[in-house]
């Protein structure tokens, strides 16, 4: 069976696969999913999502046999290199919840021993979105832990407030990861500085199935438009999105 | 009348300022730099250039009762890479730093308020990639822009990296007052491999 996005709407414009973060982004902002994958400008990364990086890299090197002093200096000055100089207390509340969320993270997942990693630092897992015979793209994703002997993956969640259940933007990136894991259980774990919360929501082929909807229409509007600049013309823009944060430069000049 | 130009933390002058309105006595213009040197004030052409010595950046808290002969009280942040929450009501973020104003002069520039803030702010962005040690911001005041906010407004500088350079003699000379830089951090080591990937899906089964 052919696996090619040859003749597609995505080939066109050397769109060569997708990703949960990729199709909720086309889903919640078309816009910044021009800018991002067509127009190739990234917006800038925020505190809290760096916040995020940092807290599992803090984990990750903890678990896998640095001290917690050591991995917490690492992942403050990794978090203090992308933020030099701090405007604002918000970016150093956000560098203060490094530590605490750690600290619960490590407290979880301990009992499961050290996590697997492949050489490159990084599990990679993918699955194919296909239409019919016309075309099929590969959807990857990247595990943050892997407990083999468990037959558990957990995705690591650092966030201020811990949700009852998943985001439907979480319940996708989840359920990717299931179809490619087979057999392994794909759990979410928040974690606020003050608690955790272990989450495992979304039926994996209804999940997929919406998700299926939202690759094919993207894949009809990439077939119709002939190049970036067009599609940005077209796409409804909402300036007042949270995505666009930092990037009101790029929204005048690509949207305005 | 004897005047000790020393500011809190025992930093002496001289002293590069931005006047946003003007300075009382007239002999600063609005939306203009100078530098007060004892009793001295003297304009500074900043169109033509400054160089800001980053290593001496501090980030904090100020207060001033506006009293003539009393410094300000100043609460710093332990680094620039960490803001911490205003001290309370009447504290206004601000900044330290060296500056060049020439080929062999230098000042501190030591200052808070709304104008000196948004120009770090609009400073940042092109300040933030990392450089070498010795390398330093050579920047021009390219225009001023006139904001308004809730209660009032303020004349801000808007100053533009045109170049970067190895830092000057006259700052290395004021070395010694500055903040140490964080130390750069080293890139963490890629997690070695240990055991394969789980049990992958059967052919066909990673189609949906």
């Amino acid at each position: 069976m052919a696996k090619s996005t040859e003749g597609s709407g995505f080939d066109r414009h050397g769109i060569g696969h997708l990703s949960a973060s990729s199709i909720n982004l086309w889903s919640n902002a078309p816009d910044v999913w021009v800018l991002s994958y067509l127009l190739k400008k990234r917006t800038p990364g925020s505190a809290a999502m760096f916040r995020g990086i940092c807290a599992e890299d803090l984990v990750a090197d903890t678990l896998t046999g640095s001290s917690f002093e050591d991995a917490l200096a690492k992942a403050l000055a990794k978090f203090d290199k992308q933020f030099p100089i701090a405007l604002s207390d918000k970016i150093t509340k956000e560098r203060a919840m490094i530590e605490p969320i750690g600290k619960i993270t490590l407290d979880e997942l301990k009992p499961f021993g050290e996590p697997d990693f492949p050489e490159n630092g990084q599990h990679k897992v993918q699955i194919f979105a296909k239409h019919y015979d016309d075309w099929a793209i590969p959807v990857i994703g990247y595990l943050d832990f892997v407990f083999e002997k468990h037959g558990l993956v957990v995705d690591l969640k650092s966030t201020g407030r811990i949700p009852s259940t998943m985001s439907p933007e979480h319940q996708l990136q989840r359920c990717i990861y299931a179809k490619a894991m087979g057999n392994s259980a794909v759990k979410f774990l928040y974690v606020s500085p003050k608690k955790c919360n272990w989450l495992e929501d979304g039926d994996v082929g209804e999940t997929l199935k919406l998700a299926k909807q939202k690759i094919i229409r993207l894949e009809r509007f990439l077939r119709h438009v002939p190049d970036a600049e067009t599609a940005a013309s077209i796409v409804p823009h909402n300036p007042n999105s949270f995505y666009w944060n930092g990037a009101e430069d790029l929204a005048q000049q690509h949207f305005n | 009348m004897f005047e000790i130009d020393l500011a809190q933390d025992g930093i002496t002058g001289p002293f590069f300022q931005w006047s946003a309105n003007g300075t009382k006595d007239r002999v600063i213009s609005p939306a203009t730099f100078y530098i007060r040197d004892g009793g001295d004030k003297t304009p500074v052409d900043a169109d033509k250039g400054l160089v800001l010595d980053l290593a001496t950046l501090k980030t904090g808290w100020c207060r001033s009762d506006g009293v003539a002969g009393v410094p300000p009280e100043w609460k710093w942040n332990p680094s620039p890479s960490q803001m911490m929450a205003s001290p309370g009501e009447g504290w206004k973020k601000g900044i330290s730093i060296r500056v060049a104003i020439s080929k062999d002069r230098a000042a501190t520039w030591e200052q808070s308020g709304a104008a000196v803030w948004d120009a770090l702010v609009h400073l940042v962005p092109q300040i933030q990639e990392q450089r070498g040690p010795n390398e330093v911001p050579h920047v021009k005041l390219t225009r001023v822009d006139d904001k308004v906010y809730a209660k009032g407004g303020t004349a801000v500088p808007i100053l533009d990296v045109a170049k970067w350079i190895d830092r000057p003699a006259c700052l290395k000379d004021g070395a010694s007052i500055a903040t140490a830089p964080a130390a750069a951090p080293t890139p963490p080591p890629a997690p070695v491999a240990t055991a394969p990937a789980a049990v992958p899906p059967g052919e066909g089964d990673d189609l949906f």
